[in-house]
């Protein structure tokens, strides 16, 4: 079985505001995919779908040839050991320290002792080279570190999946430089299919096996880096080259502009 | 006119949507209680952090009213010279009523609001979805312990506020108004009964307890996710548990007084 | 999981406050002591023609001391009278021609039954009947039997300067 997660047909509205119509993706095992798209394209709520934490209207989303949607409580709850997703924030635990908020999955999902624990929360730590920071709060952590620490904590559970919700958003270029690394190494050395959402061109192509570009709840554009880069289609070119307008437009729609300050005759 | 009439059936289909919704949500966090040996430390921490943490305010602000009480009764009582009678009329006013109430009310500021501010607080920094992601299930883990704690706690803290206002109304009437200790205790016991005063007293601080921190979570839980949602949800929730804690004292005062 | 010490002991403390609050709401406040170790009692039955504000539980009292309470108040149908049931507490040996009273404590006080020993050698048993009661008194209609009579008073006064003037009159 080739494909890790497969999206069919995939219809999600929210507010009556169509956020996805007729959606279809496949990420491969042990690749990386990008998915990309401006903002508001809705790229985190794919990944809330694949995580089932929200509910299509219509279509599936089949994980290792189950649809995440029909699983029972149970069986939703070790699917979801098996995929880490890593959100846009860190998402740490406030009222715990960096150590505790990377025991905490192992606390709650395993009946491991204290000590082997504590073995594994350091080796974890140490493989994103912040195992000196164990005893700080989240809030004394800068945000590219907190992702570290969140990323630490999303591979405690040894996931098969892992999903990054806009790794690079807000960094400077050394922690960008270093959270690419990671994101490689932990894809090359583990094992782990890698889930990408970003808009952030240059970083994430360069390190994508695969890549899909989301424009208005479709699919407009999907293939290797390169091809990506080569594409024909408009919004491909316009997002890839960063133009301020195209198909996609600088104005939100509105009314007529003439009309809107009253210079047309009536 | 017919606005009007659109206007207020909007509003009462969202009123008893969210009335369903949060009663789903009161059940489903109810429901999840199937692993006792993890869930217990669990409830320990929350009774320390909602619990402990009111108690100090608690126990000044039911010496003060204690106080306060005594003061004010001799002061007419004494127009009647039935200043013996002050015992009674402290003991069954702070039982019956302030006692319950005044603790509710102190409740849902100091511990209705934290929770709601923390429970927004995770929502909005979406450590609860990322916590669903861990295969744990944060009704589980964060709303039941809480819900919990408070309907534990809440008469712990009644019978405290009672006790303490009591005291404080003796040290003024028997210290400082020179009243007969004797006479104090001895009208308060005939007048105060165990299973009607007492026991309603508890038992109105369970309902109060129960209502604050379904409020409290529940706005909490639901507080739309950024800064300005944390602000009105803490709000709402003390606004709100205020409200619906004195109009179910109404009800609770109404059926324990027999007037039903 | 475990939790940090200080926490338990914090939490054991606040159980171990409420307790302490609770026995003493129990025995201090409300006087539970008499449903603790109840005295042994019997009843006795009295019948008044007003009670006044009389209530269960209220207190009665021989030469000032406790020595029972009231049960239970009805209304006798057949005499229209009110019947008062009374636990009085067995160590009392009391005469069979004792009379009750209906008492106030102090000027606004709570009503309280006043017992009168009377000079029989037979005592009251479970299930007797005292049969001379006093009605409560009650403080409105003292106070308009008291103007009832001032106003008589005024009348016949005005009637007595009304015959002068007429003789002033005449004369």
């Amino acid at each position: 079985m080739n494909q890790h997660v497969v999206m069919e047909n995939l219809y999600f509205e929210r507010d009556n505001h169509i956020i996805f119509s007729n959606l279809n993706l496949k990420i491969a095992r042990n690749k990386v995919t990008a998915i990309m798209g401006p903002s508001g394209s809705g790229k985190t709520t794919l990944l809330k779908l694949i995580g089932a934490q929200l509910y299509p209207k219509r279509g599936k989303i089949l994980f290792n040839g189950k649809n995440i949607h029909h699983l029972s409580r149970k069986e939703l709850n070790n699917a979801r050991c098996q995929m880490g997703l890593l959100f846009q924030e860190a998402a740490l635990f406030t009222h715990l320290n960096v150590f505790e908020n990377v025991a905490f999955p192992l606390r709650e999902n395993s009946e491991l002792l204290d000590f082997m624990i504590r073995d594994l929360v350091l080796m974890h730590l140490e493989t994103v080279g912040l195992r000196g920071t164990a005893l700080l709060k989240p809030s004394q952590l800068s945000s590219g570190m907190a992702r570290r620490v969140a990323l630490a904590r999303t591979i405690a559970l040894d996931p098969s999946l892992i999903m990054y919700d806009e790794p690079f958003t807000g960094q400077d270029p050394i922690t960008m430089a270093v959270l690419m690394r990671l994101i490689q190494h932990l894809n090359r050395v583990l094992g782990l299919t890698t889930v990408i959402v970003s808009h952030d061109v240059q970083e994430t192509l360069s390190i994508a096996d695969y890549v899909y570009i989301i424009f208005d709840g479709k699919v407009v554009g999907e293939g290797r880096p390169q091809k990506i880069l080569a594409s024909e289609n408009l919004a491909v070119q316009q997002f890839t080259h960063g133009l301020a307008d195209g198909i996609i437009p600088f104005h939100y729609p509105a009314e007529d502009y003439r009309k809107d300050l009253g210079l047309a005759d009536a | 006119m017919l606005d009007f009439v659109q206007m207020l059936g909007h509003n009462s289909l969202k009123f008893t949507r969210r009335l369903g919704g949060s009663f789903c949500f009161l059940c489903a966090s109810l429901l999840r209680w199937p692993r006792w040996r993890r869930s217990f430390p669990l409830l320990i921490e929350q009774i320390y952090f909602i619990g402990v943490y009111s108690l100090l305010i608690i126990i000044i602000s039911a010496a003060f009213i204690g106080m306060v009480l005594a003061l004010q009764g001799h002061n007419t009582l004494e127009k009647f010279s039935a200043s013996s009678q002050l015992g009674q009329l402290l003991a069954l006013s702070v039982i019956r009523e302030l006692g319950p109430v005044i603790c509710a009310l102190l409740f849902a500021g100091r511990a209705g609001s934290a929770i709601a501010a923390e429970i927004g607080l995770m929502q909005t920094t979406e450590q609860l979805a990322s916590m669903e992601m861990m295969g744990v299930d944060p009704l589980w883990r964060i709303i039941s312990p809480r819900f919990w704690a408070g309907f534990y706690v809440m008469p712990l803290l009644v019978l405290i506020f009672d006790m303490v206002a009591i005291l404080g109304g003796y040290l003024i009437s028997v210290d400082w108004l020179a009243l007969d200790a004797g006479t104090f205790w001895s009208n308060m016991q005939s007048s105060v009964d165990f299973y009607t005063d007492v026991v309603n007293s508890v038992l109105k601080g369970l309902a109060f307890g129960f209502v604050v921190t379904w409020v409290s979570v529940y706005q909490g839980y639901y507080a739309p996710p950024n800064a300005e949602g944390i602000s009105h949800a803490t709000t709402r929730a003390v606004v709100y548990s205020s409200v619906f804690v004195l109009g179910l004292d109404l009800i609770l005062t109404a059926v324990m007084l027999g007037g039903w | 999981m475990r939790v940090k010490p200080h926490i338990e002991i914090m939490v054991g403390f606040l159980l171990l406050l409420s307790i302490v609050a609770l026995s003493f709401l129990a025995f201090k406040v409300s006087g539970l002591k008499s449903y603790v170790n109840k005295p042994e009692t019997y009843l006795v039955h009295a019948e008044f023609d007003d009670i006044g504000n009389l209530k269960e539980r209220a207190s009665i009292r021989l030469a000032g001391v406790r020595i029972g309470q009231v049960v239970k108040i009805h209304l006798n149908p057949e005499t229209f009278r009110a019947d008062v049931v009374m636990a009085i507490y067995r160590k009392n040996n009391l005469p069979i021609d004792s009379s009750l009273r209906i008492l106030t404590e102090g000027l606004l006080g709570t009503n309280y039954l006043a017992l009168t020993p009377g000079y029989s050698d037979q005592s009251l048993k479970e299930g007797a009947r005292i049969e001379e009661t006093h009605s409560a008194m009650i403080l409105e209609n003292l106070i308009g039997q008291l103007l009832y009579r001032f106003k008589d008073d005024d009348k016949k006064d005005q009637k007595k300067h009304s015959k002068i003037e007429h003789k002033v009159v005449i004369s």
